[in-house]
Parts: C-alpha cells; sequence; structure tokens
C-alpha cells in the first residue's frame, strides 16, 4: 500500500479570475479516515474532482495511489471507489441492471456485500433509476462505491441526502470498513457530527488553501476557546498570539486559539489582571469559530 | 410594474446563444445600410427563393429560441409558487416572438426584396410548429414537424407557395389563413404554458440533457412513457450482455464498447427509433400522397429524395438525443476503471456504433420500402449510387458533429452549434433542388471533413473537463 494514497502538492485550480485552490498541500496517510471541512464554495468537490483526475488542475501535482491523476490507470481506478455529491445514473436502467452494468468493468466485486446493503438501505433493486428520490439514488452510489472494496475510497458529501436511518447504516459501513485500517477514506461533509463519529484526521479548507491537517483528536486537543474575565475594561483591539476569533465586551472576552499554552495563560492572567477558563470545542464550534470572518 | 416587465425582457440579453444572435442580427442591419450606400441589390447574386429561405430560418431560429427559453422560465417552482409570475412571463415571451416574427423579415426586406406579409405568414408557420416542437419535443410532435417539412417539399406545393410570394394579393386568403392558423397553434402554445405543471411530461422534456432541471423535480413527469420502455427493451435484450461478469472483466476493446451500449440496449434503442421513424415518415407521405393524387396512384419513384431527405435527420436527432442525457453521466463513467484515453475511445466508439444502428435501422427500412414498391428500373442505378453516397458522406460529417459538441455537455449550444452547420450546407441542398449537384467533390468533402472534424473531437474529449 502507498504510504500517502492522496498526495497534493501546491495544486492550483482557477476558474478565469475566480481562485478555487490556491497552492493545496495535502498528503493523506494511508489507513486513515479524513474528513475534509469547508464552507459552501470553498472547493472540496473541485479538491476531489481534481483528485480523481475528473478535471485537469491548473497548477501543482495531484497524485492518487502514486500516479499522476491526470493519467490513473485502469489498475489504479479498479483501487478506488467514489460516491460524488450529485449522483447521475441511466434512468431507464433499473437498479440491478446499474449495478450489473457497473460490476463488470471491475475485476473484485462483492455481491454479497451489494445484496446486504440493499437490503439495509431498504432499496428495491427492480425499481428504475429515473423513479427514485435522491437520496435512494446516493444510497446505490455508496452501495456502487463500496461493492469492489476499493483501498480508497473518496466520498463527496455522501450523507447529505440521507434520512437518519440510512445514515447511521451508512456510517455503520464505513467504519466496518474502516477498522482493518487497510483502507483509506476521504470524506467531505458539512455534517461535523458524522465526521466526529468516523474520521480520525480532518482536514480544512479555507480561502483555497488547506487551514488545519492533522489528527482530529489534535485539533479538539488544541483549539480552546478562552473566557477571560478582567478587572477593568479590556480594549476592543486586544489580541494574543494564536488567536483567531475574538469577541470582546467591557471587561469579559471570548478569543479563540490555536493552542492554550499554560504560558499563554499565565500571560493573559498577569496582563489582564484576568480569571482566564478554557473552554473546550466540539467539532462544529471549532469549524465555526475558524470561518468567522 | 414597467421595471417588471423590463427585467424580465432583460433576461433575453443574458444568455450567450441570444447574444450571439444579437450580432448577427445587426451585422445584417449594417449590411443592408451599406447596400443602401452602394446600391447593390443581394437579388442579383442570389435567388429570391434561397434569400428567402435565409429569413426564414434566421427568424424562426430566433423566435423559437425565444419560446425555449420562456420554458425554461415557466418549467420552475417559481412560476408555481411565486405570485403573479407567469403572466409577465408569458407576455415578454409573447412580445419578444412577435418582435422577432416582424423585425427581421422587416429590417432585411431592404436586401431580399421579398414580400413581406407572405414571408411573415411563412416565418410564423414554421416559428409555430417548431415552437411546439420546443414546447412538446416528444416523437408524437417530431413526426408532425418533420411530416410539414416534408410537405414542403412536393413540387406542387413549393410551386403554391413561390406563387403566394410572387403575387401576394391574389393568395390573400392563404396569407390570412396561415396567419390564422399560427396565431392560433400560438395561442395553444402559451395557453399550455400558462397551465404547465410539474407532473406534466413537458415540464420535464425541455431538451434532452438539460442541466437546469434537478432530478427530484422531473420524478413525477418521469413516471411513464419512453423511458418505461427504454427500461423495458433493456430488460428484454438478451441477459448475457448485461449479467455481472463478477472476477472477469471486460478485457478486450471490443467486450468494452459492447458492453457500454449496454445503456442504449446495445443500439436496439437507436435502431428500433431509426426504424419507426422512417416507417412513421413514410407513412405520412404515402397520406399526403393520396391527398394531392386525384387517381390516388402511389409513386414512390417520385417521393424517393424526400424519403431520404426526410429520413436524413433521424441518426443525428434520435443519437444527440440519446447521448445527451448520457453525456452528463459520463463524469462518473470516467471514475470506472478505464485510463483516460481507453474510456474516450471506447466511449467514442459506441457513440459511432449507436450512431450507425440508427442511421442504419432508419436507411434500411426506407430503402426497402421503397425498392419493394418503386418503378425504379436499372438506368437510375448510378443515381441511386450516388444518392446513397452522398447521405452516407452527410451522415459522418453530421456525426463528427455531434461527436465535437458533446463535450460542452450543454444542449443549447449542441443545438446552435448544429443549426449553424446545417445551415452552412444549405448551398448544397440549392444545388440539389437545381440538380447542379457535384457528387465527385460534395462526397469527399463531407467525408474527409466529417473524419477530420471526429479525429480532432477526440483529441478535445482526451482534454476535456468532466465537472
Amino acid at each position: 500500500m502507498t504510504d500517502a494514497p492522496i498526495r497534493l502538492q501546491e495544486l492550483q485550480k482557477h476558474y478565469r479570475k475566480k481562485v478555487v485552490l490556491d497552492g493545496v498541500n495535502l498528503d493523506i496517510p494511508a489507513g486513515s479516515v479524513v474528513g475534509l471541512l469547508g464552507k459552501n464554495g470553498e472547493g472540496k468537490t473541485t479538491l476531489i474532482k481534481c483528485a480523481l483526475g475528473l478535471i485537469a488542475p491548473t497548477g501543482g501535482r495531484s497524485e492518487v495511489l502514486g500516479e499522476n491523476s491526470w493519467q490513473l490507470t485502469a489498475q489504479t481506478k479498479a483501487r478506488v471507489g467514489y460516491v460524488p455529491q450529485i449522483v447521475q445514473l441511466y434512468p431507464w436502467l433499473t437498479v440491478r441492471q446499474a449495478i450489473d452494468y457497473f460490476a463488470a468493468f471491475y475485476p473484485k466485486w462483492n455481491d454479497r456485500l451489494v445484496g446486504e446493503l440493499l437490503r439495509e438501505f431498504e432499496v428495491d433493486a427492480k425499481q428504475r433509476i429515473a423513479v427514485l428520490s435522491l437520496g435512494t439514488l446516493q444510497k446505490i452510489a455508496i452501495i456502487l462505491a463500496l461493492a469492489h472494496e476499493p483501498e480508497l475510497l473518496i466520498l463527496d458529501e455522501p450523507a447529505a441526502s440521507l434520512d437518519p436511518a440510512a445514515r447511521r447504516d451508512f456510517l455503520k459501513a464505513l467504519v466496518d470498513i474502516a477498522v482493518d485500517g487497510k483502507r483509506t477514506i476521504l470524506f467531505s461533509t458539512h455534517i461535523t457530527s458524522d465526521l466526529e463519529r468516523v474520521a480520525d484526521r480532518v482536514a480544512i479548507l479555507r480561502n483555497g488553501k488547506i487551514a488545519y491537517d492533522g489528527e482530529l483528536a489534535d485539533l479538539k486537543e488544541q483549539v480552546k476557546r478562552l473566557r477571560i474575565t478582567a478587572r477593568a475594561p479590556i480594549a476592543p483591539g486586544f489580541t494574543i498570539p494564536g488567536g483567531f476569533r475574538s469577541r470582546i465586551e467591557g471587561n469579559e472576552a471570548l478569543i479563540s486559539v490555536r493552542e492554550a499554552s499554560p504560558e499563554l495563560l499565565s500571560s493573559i492572567e498577569s496582563q489582564l489582571e484576568a480569571r482566564v477558563r478554557v473552554e473546550d470545542l466540539n467539532l462544529e464550534d471549532i469549524f465555526l469559530e475558524m470561518h468567522h470572518d | 410594474m414597467i421595471s417588471l416587465y423590463a427585467r424580465i425582457a432583460g433576461n433575453y440579453f443574458k444568455p450567450l446563444a441570444f447574444r450571439i444572435a444579437y450580432c448577427l442580427i445587426a451585422l445584417v442591419a449594417l449590411l443592408a445600410a451599406w447596400r443602401q450606400a452602394v446600391a447593390h441589390d443581394l437579388s442579383d447574386l442570389f435567388p429570391p427563393p434561397v434569400l428567402g429561405f435565409f429569413v426564414f430560418l434566421a427568424t424562426v431560429i430566433l423566435a423559437d429560441m425565444g419560446i425555449l427559453y420562456l420554458k425554461e422560465q415557466i418549467a420552475t417552482w417559481q412560476s408555481s409558487l411565486v405570485p403573479h409570475y407567469r403572466r409577465p412571463h408569458l407576455i415578454v415571451g409573447a412580445v419578444f416572438v412577435a418582435i422577432a416574427l416582424c423585425g427581421i423579415p422587416v429590417l432585411v426586406n431592404e436586401i431580399v426584396r421579398l414580400e413581406l406579409f407572405p414571408l411573415i405568414a411563412l416565418c410564423a408557420v414554421g416559428a409555430s410548429l417548431a415552437g411546439w416542437l420546443m414546447y412538446d419535443p416528444s416523437i408524437k410532435t417530431l413526426l408532425i414537424f418533420f411530416a410539414a417539412l416534408a410537405f414542403v417539399c412536393f413540387p406542387e406545393v413549393q410551386h403554391r407557395l413561390s406563387l403566394m410570394m410572387a403575387y401576394p394579393v391574389a393568395y390573400i386568403r392563404l396569407i390570412a389563413l396561415l396567419l390564422a392558423g399560427s396565431i392560433a397553434l400560438f395561442g395553444w402554445i402559451w395557453w399550455q404554458l400558462a397551465r404547465l405543471r410539474e407532473d406534466m411530461p413537458q415540464y420535464r422534456t425541455i431538451v434532452p440533457g438539460s442541466k437546469h432541471r434537478a432530478m427530484t423535480e422531473v420524478r413525477g413527469a418521469a413516471q411513464g412513457g419512453a423511458l418505461d420502455i427504454m427500461a423495458g427493451l433493456i430488460a428484454r435484450y438478451p441477459g448475457w450482455r448485461i449479467s455481472p461478469r463478477y472476477g472477469d472483466p471486460l478485457d478486450s476493446f471490443l467486450a468494452r464498447v459492447s458492453h457500454r451500449r449496454v445503456v442504449t440496449a446495445g443500439g436496439w434503442i437507436p435502431w428500433r427509433l431509426g426504424v419507426l421513424w422512417s416507417l412513421a415518415l413514410l407513412l405520412m407521405l404515402i397520406c399526403i400522397n393520396f391527398a394531392f393524387d386525384a387517381n390516388h396512384r402511389m409513386k414512390f419513384a417520385d417521393i424517393a429524395p424526400i424519403v431520404f431527405v426526410v429520413s436524413m435527420p433521424a441518426a443525428p436527432i434520435i443519437t444527440s438525443s440519446l447521448w445527451m442525457r448520457r453525456a452528463s453521466m459520463l463524469p462518473y463513467e470516467m471514475t470506472l476503471p478505464a485510463s483516460r484515453r481507453s474510456f474516450i475511445r471506447e466511449t467514442m466508439a459506441s457513440l459511432v456504433w449507436d450512431y450507425l444502428s440508427c442511421w442504419a435501422g432508419a436507411y434500411v427500412s426506407s430503402l426497402a420500402l421503397l425498392f419493394a414498391t418503386s418503378q425504379l428500373g436499372h438506368d437510375g442505378l448510378f443515381e441511386i449510387l450516388a444518392w446513397n453516397a452522398f447521405f452516407f458522406s452527410g451522415q459522418v460529417a453530421a456525426l463528427s458533429i455531434i461527436a465535437w459538441t458533446l463535450r460542452f455537455r450543454s444542449s443549447t449550444l449542441s443545438i446552435f452549434i448544429m443549426v449553424v452547420g446545417s445551415a452552412l450546407t444549405l448551398p448544397i441542398l440549392v444545388g440539389i433542388a437545381h440538380g447542379r449537384l457535384n457528387y465527385g467533390l460534395t462526397i469527399p468533402i463531407y467525408l474527409i471533413g466529417g473524419f477530420a472534424v471526429l479525429f480532432d473531437a477526440y483529441r478535445r474529449w482526451l482534454r476535456v473537463n468532466f465537472e
């Protein structure tokens, strides 16, 4: 297995004057489950499509399983599973026909798993694609992506249209395939609770760059919110090293920091003659704090 | 209220196709001014029917672009939920079509010197028929549309129309009849648009492969109809072709191309549609022939060229319609195990195969019927061969345009390029009409040009972004 199944180096993508990806550097370690976070329009789908070789980057380099993304061989593609954000399948095929159509391209295909997932997701294989809801289409795309047991699974907002039961089943399936540590999963999502449940790493995309890339536990360990209560009013422009969002009101300040070291805390306490309380943040809070302009 | 209407009217300046059309019209206006300055008359250069046809084509295209765009605006959830949405849109759309129908003939009359009222009446008939097709692009409407085209191919009809163009006063009743008929058809289209709902099949079928419609919006409309027939055809298709071959991947080029064609039932869908197309049109021609010939005699030899001409668009229209739908699925298919080069080769080969299936369906069925019933002797053999070679080369040219434009995955742009491409072949059709077609020159040009464009399309597909 390759050390980094996905390796992006200074990856750029421009649409005329609009810069979507502005030098993205990202190495996704083998066996990890990485959640890609970012606001709408930050370029998550563009990043995924560049990695899959669907679109050509304006600059930089993208590699998947050791191969240039733009020139992926059939053998490498057979080791990759993909769930697109918008699933489009041939409307005139039935679910079974669509599955069989895709199955024929793969050297390995676990039809038992397909049957199980169809049952778990409650998808009728005899139904025609055209009459299915977006959520059911997404379920089929997930089945198609898992059926050949890929080494690398790339999912673009896979649970966006799923109902709670299907989402639970999907996350369970994801955990099941990730548990042996042999598969690498990259998935973009807005649902941070899903990400917290299955991801061990997180990459946050902001302004066309990777703002954070690392262990999810480290992120939650590092990023804290400081609640500062001073004796005198705090100056509105008060800043601290590593602080990325501050709200100051009279004697009170709420400041989010990348790392709340003991030195920093004692420095604030002595500088402002203040009491500093450190608050833990969940992933959603961290995301909101990081994306607040 | 005025600003609302002005805002809606402003929409007709936003799409690229409209801007290009306005630029072309401005160019023609400049040409008209230049003609006045140098006292030239285009009628010295081209015969009036050719000029008239160009004006007719431009007017009908612009008017129907307006109808198509109006439908794009009406077939949305806003038209059902936003208060007072439909009426201003329908009124602005009607004004746009009226301006297009009257404006272009008036604008270019300085150059073409044709009688205005009969020209406007003909444009209105063409635009209303094509507009109906824009509103309801079903096989039924398509057949009626091409039957109307076939109707114009009859010498008697052409003669009557040319008399109407030359002596409008003597044919005032016919002009009034054409105008009244087209206004009635426009009225019907507008009435249908005023009550268009999401569960109506017309809501969905704007243009095949349209990216503006979400799947949930078309779900209701997708029940039943052509898609069910297709699903049934595929279900009846020999099982081994779609049976999963677990652990036995498709290794040869031919096997992979063949498998990629599973989604069109291995070409059986285009083939059957091609046969259906030709047979239905032929049936209509027979009916028209009955209506015209007092003795009700069948003269297939006379209508043979018409059948060929009418069956010619079968493959381009049916295949591009099927493949426009398929084009939106290609990004997903691109992630299946195949290198970019293999994927493009296999996909293009599938397109060519489907196209040839459809063409063969239309061609063989019309040819078989013609030979079975006509009085053609051996004297006409060279002409028959020459016609066949000519139409085959035309099919290659049309296929190359489809392959070239398909990569944009934009139906509007593809249709626009195809219409412009077809307009460029007009001089050749005029040559046919005057019996002055140089087969020895035209066939190689079509073939070489077609294959060159096809090769260029392949090279461009290799670099295409699958957004």
